[in-house]
């Protein structure tokens, strides 16, 4: 079993696109899992047709405090790093649940035993099949402070299923946070989505930073490749010591294959497949 | 009973700020016998932090034993704080010391709900 992240730091560049495909083509000969860790805005169903259904709540602690034992000390709010606990002088704490990441800090601290746990809901997890193709998508509830922890409760709610695949695709967000990280410190390979612009460069060579820094093998892709002068992306790959695997010229079929809400099928998919054998 | 305003400067000659998180000051007024009777201005720290900066700004509020709150707009989290602790928010705006007399007369608005989402006051109003 393998498992391989979709990145690429910047936004738009492509990654769900290649994420959608390399699973679609994959799974015509394997057990593939593709996971939607794009948790803000799943949407890996939509390209690929598949219905989902709702398996799971994502549950986070929340700090309950007992207005009985507490002696009003503000000991909760001060260690509270969120400042999702505001604490005024002669009263009781007051917890902004919204806005806690339930790191129990607040249970710790207390010196009279006043805080237990209850939970709140932060968001959900949906499978859905095609064939050999099985997609699981976290779905972070808005507003949520910390995306990471639903990342994190997807992989639990995988960990028992992994044997059961030949390939796991992680399909992560945009950006170089806590919840691409989240994704980046359990897969064996990376591959980096970029496009030749100075903004598809600049997150590229954060993200090839990122994928170093945890100790993970990545690979470049280029997207829409003959939209600029891809000059500026091979410095980078240079600098990196990494080569572009596969480039992707720009395309009215794919556009409109993702359009339509199709996987889009190209001969790059296949370079990327046979690095992961 | 004392109220907080934000306020963009020290006195009661500046403006109510439109912004309530990321006001630059709280004026203090203490109003006894529908005359004001003491006045104090606070610097707001809360307008350096990235973000939750209407929690701590409610809470420095609440930590004046401040009774209401006058501003033209309330974000959702200090919203939850002050409602959480009873204490009410008026709508105002223009001079502070206008302000403060419409309120002694009754004729400020309540805001009962947040008049905006997270953030906002990061942005110029």
């Amino acid at each position: 079993m393998k498992k391989i992240a979709i990145t690429g730091g910047k936004g738009g560049t492509g990654k769900s696109t290649i994420a959608t495909a390399l699973a679609f083509e994959l799974a015509k000969k394997n057990k593939v899992l593709l996971i939607d860790a794009d948790v803000d805005c799943p949407n890996d169903d939509l390209i690929l047709g598949i219905k989902t259904k709702k398996v799971k709540d994502v549950e986070n602690m929340i700090p309950k405090i007992d207005p009985e034992k507490c002696i009003k000390c503000g000991r909760c709010s001060e260690v509270c790093r969120e400042h999702a606990i505001v604490f005024v002088k002669g009263k009781n704490p007051i917890l902004i649940s919204d806005q806690c990441t339930g790191c129990k800090a607040c249970k710790i601290a207390c010196p009279v035993g006043a805080i237990s746990e209850s939970k709140q809901k932060i968001g959900e997890i949906f499978i859905g099949k095609r064939n050999n193709l099985h997609l699981i998508s976290g779905k972070m509830k808005p507003g949520v402070e910390e995306s990471s922890l639903i990342v994190n409760a997807v992989k639990k709610y995988i960990k028992q299923k992994e044997k059961n695949y030949d390939y796991i695709i992680f399909d992560t967000a945009a950006g170089t946070h806590c919840p691409v990280i989240a994704v980046l410190l359990d897969v064996d390979l990376g591959i980096a989505v970029t496009e030749p612009t100075p903004l598809g460069n600049h997150d590229l060579d954060l993200i090839l930073k990122l994928m170093k820094s945890i100790g993970i093998k990545s690979h470049i892709v280029l997207n829409r490749s003959d939209i600029a002068d891809k000059a500026i992306i091979i410095k980078t790959a240079k600098k990196h010591k990494i080569k572009i695997l596969a480039e992707i010229p720009y395309s009215k079929q794919i556009e409109k294959d993702y359009s339509a809400g199709r996987p889009i099928g190209h001969p790059a998919i296949q370079k990327i497949i046979g690095i992961l054998k | 009973m004392k109220i907080a305003i934000s306020s963009t400067g020290k006195t009661l000659e500046d403006n109510v700020d439109v912004k309530f998180g990321r006001c630059l000051y709280f004026v203090i007024v203490e109003i006894e016998n529908k005359e004001i009777k003491e006045i104090k201005a606070i610097e707001n720290i809360a307008i350096e932090q990235a973000g939750g900066a209407g929690i701590t700004a409610a809470e420095l509020v609440a930590n004046q034993k401040v009774e209401a709150v006058i501003s033209k707009n309330l974000g959702p989290r200090a919203h939850d704080v002050f409602s959480q602790l009873s204490i009410k928010v008026y709508q105002g705006e223009g001079k502070i010391s206008e302000a403060v007399q419409q309120f002694i007369k009754g004729e400020l608005i309540e805001l009962s709900e947040p008049t905006g989402p997270q953030h906002r006051g990061m942005e110029k109003l």
